[in-house]
């Protein structure tokens, strides 16, 4: 019998966004937080600015291109986490050992997890998409400079997701070792909202900051997209930096399939 | 060629060493010192095509152990495995097509959708074609009744509907091997009926290969002609349910009822395995003391009010092996 196809794989996909549908007061519920999110970074945004004179524009980012950026983060940050919630997962079935259930199955299993959260990302997309263009008149977006950089924002914005996919898979799959990684998550999820960008951008950063959130993959998650969007890093620059990401997403999905192979091999079900 | 073939199987733990005392914990924390628990030790045993094996135990024998090697979940540390001729760890995907596995503690349906998306996505998963897939679930839902709750969302189910959708979902590829992990824990009298139906129709009418694993041994007895019995990881017992029975000397079960409570009952050649009120289950071995003689000794001391005589059951010959071993 030959390997599973793509299209064994799309059912999975399917299904993620079936599910997903079934679930649409939760993606209600989460718009409705980065609403009021995005209330108190405009009101923030506006009394610093305000603060240092009507025209202050420090590293280029005026108050509307910051505003801009702060929008468009939390929308993609919906994103973003709908993405990798199936792999957010792994973790409980290893430890569980439900994970059983998936290795009798002729599908590779971290493949599966991948499938659904492409489902569960184009239902993200879904609402995000036109929350963004309700909401750009509203508090008077900036768009992107050009039509290039639209095109650039798209594939940058699918290769943070990745980035961030294959970063929350990782961690998911040290429950192979460690039975128990909610501290190191914890800790993660900090670092990562300080680093990555989602906030406040990396550009505001003093020198050594910047230098070490420059070279973390967290930056490639937000900061890269983001920059991107608000015409912070263009042609040759933000290729470069697409280069990075797409750097960091194979760097980390080798490790994940490597922990994977490794994991499977030692694994021990949980209970029973 | 057998379709099961199990040689000298071996399953070894290794956990990291627990120390007590004052600083245990953090000893425990970075010692590189390892235990080994021994989860299954030299198992072996063939099944051929359409057999249909009880593979019983108590909690701990190793009985999971040896059905997650079989499956390919687990590595064996030593031993053979091979089903339908492929080794299961080494080539998992492929294995995994022909066999259907069941654990009654755990479901493989997608918990968050109605039980039909499920067999959708399994469908998919396994490629199976449009007619044939009809065609099962047809047949399915003639014996297990799928009809009545294939739109309901899985976490909706009760416990008896869950474990026929899991059984149907374990056999929509017509897989020839099907395992069994408990398929019947948990569910009252007639869900338990439905569900050994059931799959003695798949292993009569399909000619599937059966290793269930249970504590049930009504289910060893409604459904299986052969049983292996394991303990400690090792293999104490591997024939017919019959012969299990004859070796145990078909121990007999005397319930009595007396006018008043007997005390304390001691009669040679007999074992009170219950004492309630006046109610007392004794077992006897025939060869020892005739029924005829235990009554007589019985009603000469105490005020027998009523009898029954009955064949030991399997649990109780089991149990009696557990406690004390196999006599050869």
């Amino acid at each position: 019998m030959e390997r599973a196809s793509v299209g064994t794989y799309l059912a999975f996909t399917r299904l993620a966004f079936q599910r997903e549908t079934t679930y649409r007061v939760d993606v209600l519920t989460s718009l409705l937080g980065v609403a009021a999110r995005l209330y108190l970074l405009y009101a923030l945004w506006t009394a610093l600015y305000q603060s240092r004179g009507a025209d202050a524009a420090p590293e280029g980012f005026t108050l509307s291109l910051i505003v801009t950026y702060s929008a468009v983060s939390l929308l993609y940050g919906l994103v973003v986490n709908a993405a990798s919630e199936s792999a957010d997962q792994v973790e409980d079935k290893i430890r569980d050992g439900n994970i059983a259930t998936d290795l009798f199955r002729p599908v590779r299993y971290p493949l599966t997890v991948m499938a659904d959260g492409l489902g569960a990302m184009g239902f993200g997309l879904l609402q995000v998409v036109p929350a963004l263009l309700v909401l750009a008149p509203l508090i008077h977006l900036v768009a992107p400079p050009s039509l290039e950089a639209t095109g650039l924002f798209i594939v940058s914005a699918l290769l943070g997701i990745a980035v961030n996919f294959a970063m929350t898979l990782m961690l998911n799959l040290t429950a192979f070792w460690v039975l128990e990684t909610f501290g190191i998550q914890m800790i993660l999820r900090w670092v990562s909202m300080a680093l990555s960008g989602a906030v406040v951008p990396v550009w505001f950063f003093p020198g050594a900051f910047q230098t070490i959130a420059m070279s973390l993959p967290f930056q490639a998650i937000y900061s890269t997209p983001l920059s991107i969007y608000v015409g912070k890093l263009q042609g040759a620059t933000a290729l470069s930096f697409i280069g990075l990401q797409a750097f960091w997403v194979l760097a980390l999905g080798g490790i994940c399939a490597m922990m994977w192979r490794r994991g499977v091999q030692r694994v021990v079900v949980q209970g029973g | 060629m057998p379709q099961i073939i199990a040689e000298n199987l071996t399953k070894t733990f290794t956990v990291p060493k627990r120390y007590g005392g004052r600083f245990g914990a953090l000893k425990t924390l970075f010692t590189t010192e390892h235990d080994s628990k021994e989860a299954v030790r030299g198992v072996s045993f063939t099944l051929e095509r359409g057999e249909l094996v009880g593979y019983v135990g108590p909690n701990g024998a190793g009985k999971s152990t040896t059905i997650k090697m079989l499956t390919g979940i687990l590595t064996p540390t030593a031993g053979e495995v091979r089903i339908g001729g492929l080794v299961p760890w080494k080539e998992r995907e492929r294995n995994a097509h022909q066999i259907g596995v069941v654990f009654g503690q755990r479901t493989q349906l997608w918990w968050d959708l109605p039980l039909g998306n499920s067999f959708e996505l399994l469908k998919h998963i396994y490629r199976v074609d449009d007619e044939r897939y009809k065609a099962n679930l047809k047949r399915f839902d003639e014996v297990l009744g799928l009809s009545d709750f294939i739109k309901t969302p899985v976490r909706q189910l009760s416990l008896g509907q869950r474990m026929r959708g899991d059984l149907a979902a374990a056999l929509l590829h017509d897989p020839p091997v099907l395992f069994l992990d408990e398929p019947t824990i948990g569910l009252d009298v007639v869900a338990k009926e439905r569900i050994r139906e059931f799959i003695e129709l798949i292993n009569r009418e399909r000619q599937v290969t059966v290793i269930l694993t249970t504590h049930d041994m009504q289910d060893i007895e409604r459904l299986c002609r052969r049983m292996i019995l394991i303990d400690k990881g090792q293999v104490l017992y591997d024939g017919t349910v019959e012969k299990l029975k004859d070796r145990s000397g078909r121990a007999r079960l005397m319930t009595a009822v007396f006018a008043e409570p007997p005390g304390e009952i001691d009669l040679p050649g007999t074992e009170v395995i219950l004492r309630e009120g006046a109610v007392a289950t004794l077992r006897f071995d025939r060869n020892q003391i005739s029924s005829q003689e235990l009554v007589g000794r019985l009603s000469a001391q105490y005020p027998v009010v009523d009898l029954t005589i009955e064949e030991a059951p399997l649990e109780d010959i089991i149990r009696t092996i557990y406690q004390k071993g196999l006599t050869p």
